[in-house]
């Protein structure tokens, strides 16, 4: 299983801090980066890696604690795992989540601090499983379309099908980690993905890209590099406004070849010459 | 599919036209009518008068008033184009039908070579003239579905559904009271199993929603009944005005709006009849209640149930999953787009609640096998049963399919690869999938084609040692799936190749791929149509070089031919081989042979023959020396004028000058006899040397 990941975090345009805070399999970052950082995991090496960017929530300063504290806190969850499911995920998640709450109660500070989390994890049988909170994203690219994987917890504003030009979406999160000032538990979304054959590019972002920045000019900004592809979703966010702190991650997950199988010979079909017409 | 034996010519059927009354065609049975070059069929001359034609658009069948000379009745001839026949098994079970209700076919069969039915004459026109007179009272409504009911029902009990029930194919054998029959059995078929799968077509606007799909059982008729209901009573079809494409539409979508008709009881008959759902549509014990004056129960009709919130897709607003699948259909590009970002499950899903869409949805998304592309076309095909076919918003009906084919076949590489892309991914067979029978057809038969073209290729070429590599698919799916959709370009096809293979070589491979009489097997002919020529013109060629060969041969030795009777029925053969080597295979890799052989045996021949003659000449040539030499020693005797006469030639010339003795004229004589012996004897020497010459020389 080969793994690439790039991955970007920025403040945008309004902001002079960022809320927002990036994982790649143990390397944590919230300041804003200059470029994209690159990561390349060779088949062969054992672990299990954990990829994710949270959008913290939450006054002063707080926000960027909570996507910290949530990252580090469900990276060394789910790198401890002894075998990595939907529902032991889903536990780590559930236990990310009273932890912040469990911290934005001690500190007045920190009060109603949370954050939304998306992120793809890859054990070491080579499954990939998916897991988000909140309106943090994954889509996967197919053929050259985005194809949005996670369901935004967020009332459902806007109807179905192609959304108006001028439709934005409202921010009224339904769901994240900790952001609570009474306790109550979460549903987190965790989904096995069943790989084929062929790599799969998941690309992960904060609504700070998705919010503005529309699916038609996602697609369109994908390039073979994936370096020059979140540059590009950069400069699309910043052309719109970058108001939030943008992330962008692009996780590549190449199975390993599989062992050829000696190809089944058929034996050689009697040809019919049979015509119908 | 046009189907040959279908007959329904529209308004062909009606027996009346509205605009004349009877009384005149009655007036004049004495006028022989011959509509063009149509008479009346030998067979019936002695029992029917022709009265005139009936004016029809169909090109099955041309139909004739007659007037039998027995009991002065009117009939109707319905004669058959050439080559078109009456389903025999339908007219004898619906000669087994009860008067009552069908049109009564007192004869039928073939004359001249042309089939022909001899129908009832419905004097009082057809149910469409009732209706052009204004929407039809509630009594005299009321009669009408209880005589049309029980002739649906009589005829279902025999196993055959009418499929093409309309005002014009309904009849009026009475008027007070109304007395009603079916006619026009044109595309009905025996009903076998339930459901009847047929591509036959059908007069759309009283055709029912499941027909579309090709599936007509005995419930389609009910549907035609609910529209001929409707528009009795009020006057007008609801789908006046509307083309096929919108009707199609329609039916798949939203079905008959009923909403109009004011009386609740109609409105229940028709919302009765035309459900969209064939198990749900009211059939015989329903109607028949409801004529009792029950009112049986209608079940809620429209399976899909329209969502909540409208599902967008380029600026239209979808309501219900069929209206989806045509707005994916017209916008494939959107569609893809809309399906590859996972658009579309949540609507299906949340609003909709159609469970099977969404499995299908999510199961077609599991699918890696499949692309976008794939999908939508899957998504299309069965969240739009019943609408035409499309692939990438191009209409897969047949007459767009022809011109299609026909562009690629013509060269154009766009097309050409269009066209092989749906035969790579298969779109027909989704389209049959989801129940288009011409699709299923077409794709299965384009399929085994293709196949069989390729084998048939590569035979040739292994078999023939002709060097060629099989051509790009692309090249010959068009004009395969042409062969199969268009009649046109089958004969086309035909008459190409038949025109070449004339002068074409009868090579084996030729003379073995025409003996198969499969039309992709004339595909393969025209692939191979310029080796065949150049093989037929090299055929050509050495037999022409035979023959001039042969005719030299006679030129130059005729006295060969006349000599040897053996050597002359060789000739003789060899010169009927030659005129008919094109119908003897391989005769061009003999050819040289041949001629090499008869070169020999004319040689032979000639040299055996010329010896006896050479002898013979020998002969000859040593008699005329002996005379020459004898006449040149008694002539020298004689100018001596010693008249010895101790030898031979002493005593002749003593002879002969006591003969002539002193006479100059004879000695004249004798000296042009002289010359005459000698030249004589120089030409024959020289003929037999030119001969000797001619037999060694070369």
């Amino acid at each position: 299983m080969k793994i690439d990941c790039v991955a970007f975090t920025h403040n945008g345009l309004v902001r002079s801090n960022n809320e927002d805070c990036i994982l790649c399999d143990g390397w944590m970052r919230n300041r804003q980066m200059l470029a994209p950082a690159r990561f390349s995991f060779a088949p062969g090496a054992s672990g299990t890696r954990v990829f994710a960017l949270a959008d913290g929530l939450g006054g002063h300063s707080s926000g960027e604690v909570a996507s910290q504290f949530a990252l580090s806190k469900l990276c060394s969850s789910i790198a401890d795992m002894p075998e990595v499911s939907e529902v032991a995920i889903a536990d780590a998640l559930r236990d990310a989540h009273k932890a912040l709450f469990n911290v934005s109660t001690a500190d007045l500070s920190y009060q109603g601090m949370g954050a939304t989390v998306a992120g793809v994890v890859v054990d070491v049988t080579g499954a990939v499983h998916l897991f988000h909170v909140g309106d943090s994203r994954i889509y996967r690219r197919e053929d050259r379309f985005l194809q949005l994987l996670t369901a935004d917890d967020r009332l459902k504003a806007g109807g179905y099908g192609e959304t108006d030009p001028d439709f934005r979406p409202t921010s009224s999160l339904l769901q994240c980690l900790g952001g609570l000032v009474e306790f109550s538990e979460i549903e987190p979304h965790v989904v096995r993905f069943e790989m084929s054959k062929l790599a799969e590019t998941f690309l992960l972002c904060s609504d700070g890209l998705s919010d503005i920045v529309s699916l038609d000019e996602m697609e369109e900004s994908f390039s073979q590099s994936h370096d020059v592809t979140i540059r590009a979703l950069f400069d699309l966010a910043r052309a719109a406004g970058a108001k939030d702190n943008v992330s962008i991650m692009i996780v590549e997950v190449t199975p390993d070849p599989r062992p050829q199988a000696v190809p089944f010979v058929s034996p050689e079909e009697t040809e019919s010459l049979e015509d119908p017409v | 599919m046009s189907d040959p034996t279908r007959i329904d010519t529209g308004a062909g059927t009606r027996l009346d036209p509205p605009n004349t009354d009877g009384k005149t065609r009655l007036d004049r049975p004495e006028r022989t009518v011959t509509a063009g070059k149509i008479s009346m069929p030998s067979a019936l001359t002695s029992a029917y008068v022709m009265v005139e034609p009936i004016p029809t658009q169909g090109a099955e069948a041309d139909l004739f008033i007659v007037q039998s000379i027995a009991d002065k009745q009117n009939y109707v001839l319905k004669l058959y184009r050439r080559g078109l026949k009456p389903k025999s098994d339908v007219i004898e079970t619906l000669r087994s039908c009860c008067r009552e209700h069908v049109i009564e076919i007192v004869d039928w069969g073939e004359s001249d070579g042309l089939w022909f039915e001899m129908l009832e004459y419905g004097k009082h026109g057809t149910l469409r003239d009732l209706f052009q007179k204004g929407p039809i009272k509630d009594a005299l409504m009321l009669s009408i579905v209880r005589e049309l009911v029980g002739a649906i029902e009589h005829i279902h009990s025999r196993k055959v559904i009418h499929r093409d029930l309309k005002p014009e194919n309904i009849l009026v054998r009475a008027l007070k009271p109304i007395d009603l029959m079916l006619a026009d059995f044109g595309i009905a078929s025996l009903s076998d199993a339930t459901q009847h799968f047929t591509t036959k077509s059908r007069t759309i606007k009283y055709g029912a929603p499941e027909a579309a799909a090709g599936a007509v059982g005995n419930a389609s008729d009910y549907w035609s009944l609910g529209l001929i209901v409707l528009e009795g009573i009020s006057g007008k079809h609801p789908f006046d005005g509307l083309s096929d494409l919108a009707i199609a539409v329609q039916l798949a979508t939203r079905g008959v709006d009923v909403a109009e008709i004011k009386n609740a009881r109609w409105r229940g008959l028709c919302k009765g009849l035309l459900a969209r759902d064939p198990k749900k549509r009211w059939s015989f014990e329903q109607v028949s209640k409801w004529i009792e004056g029950e009112m049986p129960p209608v079940e809620d009709d429209d399976p899909q149930r329209p969502s909540q919130k409208p599902y967008k897709i380029a600026k239209r607003e979808c309501w219900t999953a069929a209206e989806l699948a045509l707005e994916f259909g017209g916008n494939w590009s959107e569609g893809e787009k809309h399906l590859a970002r996972n658009l579309v499950l949540p609507w299906i899903r949340d609003e909709l609640r159609d469970q099977d869409a969404a499995n299908l949805l999510i199961d077609l998304a599991e699918n890696k096998s499949l692309n976008v592309e794939d999908r939508l076309l899957r998504i299309v095909a069965n969240l739009g049963k019943g609408l035409p076919p499309v692939w990438r918003g191009l209409s897969l009906d047949q007459n767009t399919l022809i011109s299609l084919c026909r562009e690629a076949a013509g060269g154009d590489a766009d097309k050409a690869a269009l066209v092989e892309t749906l035969f790579d991914r298969g779109v027909l067979d989704v389209w049959g999938g989801a129940g288009n029978e011409d699709c299923t057809q077409w794709s299965r038969q384009w399929k085994s084609s293709a196949k069989y073209f390729s084998s048939r290729v590569r035979q040739i070429v292994e078999t023939s040692g002709i060097v060629k590599t099989l051509p790009d698919q692309k090249t010959y799916l068009p004009s395969i799936l042409l062969l199969i959709i268009s009649p046109e370009f089958r004969q086309a096809t035909r008459t190409d190749v038949v025109g070449f293979a004339e002068q074409a070589s009868r090579c084996p491979w030729l003379a073995e791929t025409l003996k198969e009489e499969s039309f992709t097997a004339l595909l393969v002919l025209q692939l191979f149509r310029d080796e065949a020529l150049t093989l037929g013109n090299q055929e050509i060629q050495s037999a022409h070089s035979l023959g001039s060969a042969l005719e030299e041969i006679e030129r130059d030795y005729p006295d060969l031919l006349t000599l040897d009777s053996q050597f002359r029925m060789d000739v003789q053969s060899l010169r009927t081989a030659i005129s008919e080597n094109r119908a003897h295979h391989g005769v061009s890799e003999e050819l040289p042979v041949l001629q090499r052989k008869m070169f020999e045996a004319a040689r032979s021949h000639t040299v055996a023959k010329s010896f006896g003659l050479i002898r013979k000449r020998l002969l000859v040539e040593i008699l005329a020396d002996g005379i020459v030499v004898a006449c040149i020693f008694v002539g020298i005797r004689m100018w001596m004028g010693n008249g010895v006469a101790d030898d031979g030639f002493g005593a002749i010339a003593a002879r002969v000058s006591s003969f002539v003795d002193g006479s100059g004229a004879a000695k004249k004589y004798l000296f042009v006899g002289f010359t005459s012996a000698a030249l004589v004897w120089i030409g024959l020497r020289s003929s037999s040397r030119r001969l000797a010459k001619k037999l060694f020389g070369k």
